[in-house]
């Protein structure tokens, strides 16, 4: 029963970082062809304050650090919501990231599709709701995964995947080590391909739906998560009505033995 | 618990805010007119001065609207006017985009031109356009502001 736990728990890692990499994909395509910006490059938005300063572009500077205390503010409302989980257990505190998430994905898209006039301050701040959006996507995916899963962060998969490399085909010895390292390399391997996956559908779809895009991404996400989020609840439902039916079967059948 | 919630929340807000009133000053500091300076082409395969060869300006920049126009006016209200030496005229649409830092420009039969801004203040403006016309490139434009003479 514990290996199967272990097992499952592996599985639905490896499930949660494929399917929001490739929102994080999806997320960070449509954002670069619509806005010129990428929504969760949080590596390449530091370098860009160092290039700024030494510029002395002072405003762009404070933009871009509101754009990174935004995924910073993200990923602590996830984190903080998933604190709360320990005090307060119900369903919508469990999905209450995904439902922020999908809100943002589907008030932008509408927003952008309708509204937008292409102007510098809706720009920014539509650049800032995605960052906060995937602050909170990549939060939730680390507090639930104990930081294990962080789809947005290749810099890191990257190193991870030439280390792992090393280690499952030259180094590594131990069986235990090894299943570690072929689970973890796995992983990785899909939290990359996710990625490059929703990167592929954003950059193709945002050419011909244009904000339209972003909305794929939330249904591409609340799709998924229905499917792995909902199916215990799901299986344990089919279990009570199995069970009631079965109880009904017992009582009848006990009923037609007293009537004998 | 609750002073980390006021902290991610405050920082929250004052990012929103701050962003929407850093973008005005960008807005406002692209807008006026400008001329000209020079046409560069840097970070190429091959070496190719173009200062002084309109004939490679032209090539390189043919798929560029506005490399045939030499004096540029950018105006509030999102429109842009563009004027050659002979008077000849064109207006488009600009936006900013990105950090304040990509100028899109939309032209009337909606084809769209994108520039890097690279440097922006009181007297220069240059930009930064890639192409792959003859070689892997980017296409360098300095622009001079033109003062009101009083």
């Amino acid at each position: 029963m514990k290996k199967f736990k272990k097992n499952q728990s592996v599985q639905n890692y490896q499930s949660i970082a494929f399917v929001f990499a490739s929102v994080a994909g999806i997320v960070n395509l449509s954002s670069f062809f619509l806005l010129y910006s990428f929504a969760s490059n949080i590596t390449g938005y530091f370098a860009m304050i160092a290039e700024e300063a030494t510029s002395k572009k002072w405003f762009q500077v404070f933009v871009v650090l509101a754009w990174i205390s935004l995924f910073f503010v993200g990923s602590a409302v996830s984190a903080t919501i998933t604190h709360l989980k320990q005090f307060h257990r119900s369903l919508i505190i469990n999905y209450l990231p995904i439902i922020i998430i999908v809100s943002i994905l589907f008030g932008v898209s509408i927003y952008g599709q309708f509204y937008y006039d292409e102007s510098i301050q809706e720009t920014e701040l539509i650049l800032g709701a995605l960052l906060f959006a995937m602050g909170v996507q990549n939060g939730f995916s680390a507090s639930i995964s104990n930081l294990v899963v962080k789809n947005t962060h290749l810099t890191g998969a990257t190193t991870d995947l030439a280390v792992l490399i090393g280690r499952r085909f030259f180094w590594e010895n131990n069986p235990e080590g090894t299943l570690f390292v072929k689970q973890r390399l796995k992983l990785v391997a899909l939290t990359i391909s996710g990625y490059v996956f929703g990167a592929t559908i954003g950059g193709t779809f945002v050419r011909y739906f244009g904000f339209w895009t972003l909305a794929v991404a939330a249904l591409f996400l609340l799709f998924f998560t229905l499917l792995f989020g909902l199916s215990p609840y799901f299986i344990r439902w089919k279990y009570r009505v199995f069970s009631r039916t079965r109880n009904v079967e017992i009582f009848r059948k006990s009923l037609e033995s007293l009537g004998d | 618990m609750l002073r980390y919630f006021l902290f991610i929340a405050v920082l929250g807000t004052l990012s929103f805010v701050g962003i929407h009133q850093v973008s005005l000053h960008s807005n406002e500091s692209i807008q006026g007119d400008w001329e000209e300076l020079s046409w560069n082409y840097i970070k190429s395969d091959k070496k190719i001065r173009i200062e002084d060869d309109a004939v490679i300006k032209y090539e390189l920049a043919s798929h560029l609207v506005v490399h045939q126009f030499e004096h540029w006016r950018i105006l509030s209200n999102n429109r842009m006017e563009f004027k050659d030496s002979k008077g000849l005229k064109h207006s488009c649409s600009w936006y900013l985009k990105g950090r304040g830092n990509i100028l899109e420009l939309v032209h009337p039969n909606n084809t769209k031109e994108t520039y890097t801004i690279k440097n922006i203040n009181d007297s220069i403006l240059e930009m930064h356009v890639e192409t792959a016309v003859h070689a892997r490139g980017v296409l360098k434009i300095v622009l001079l502001r033109k003062h009101e003479e009083v």
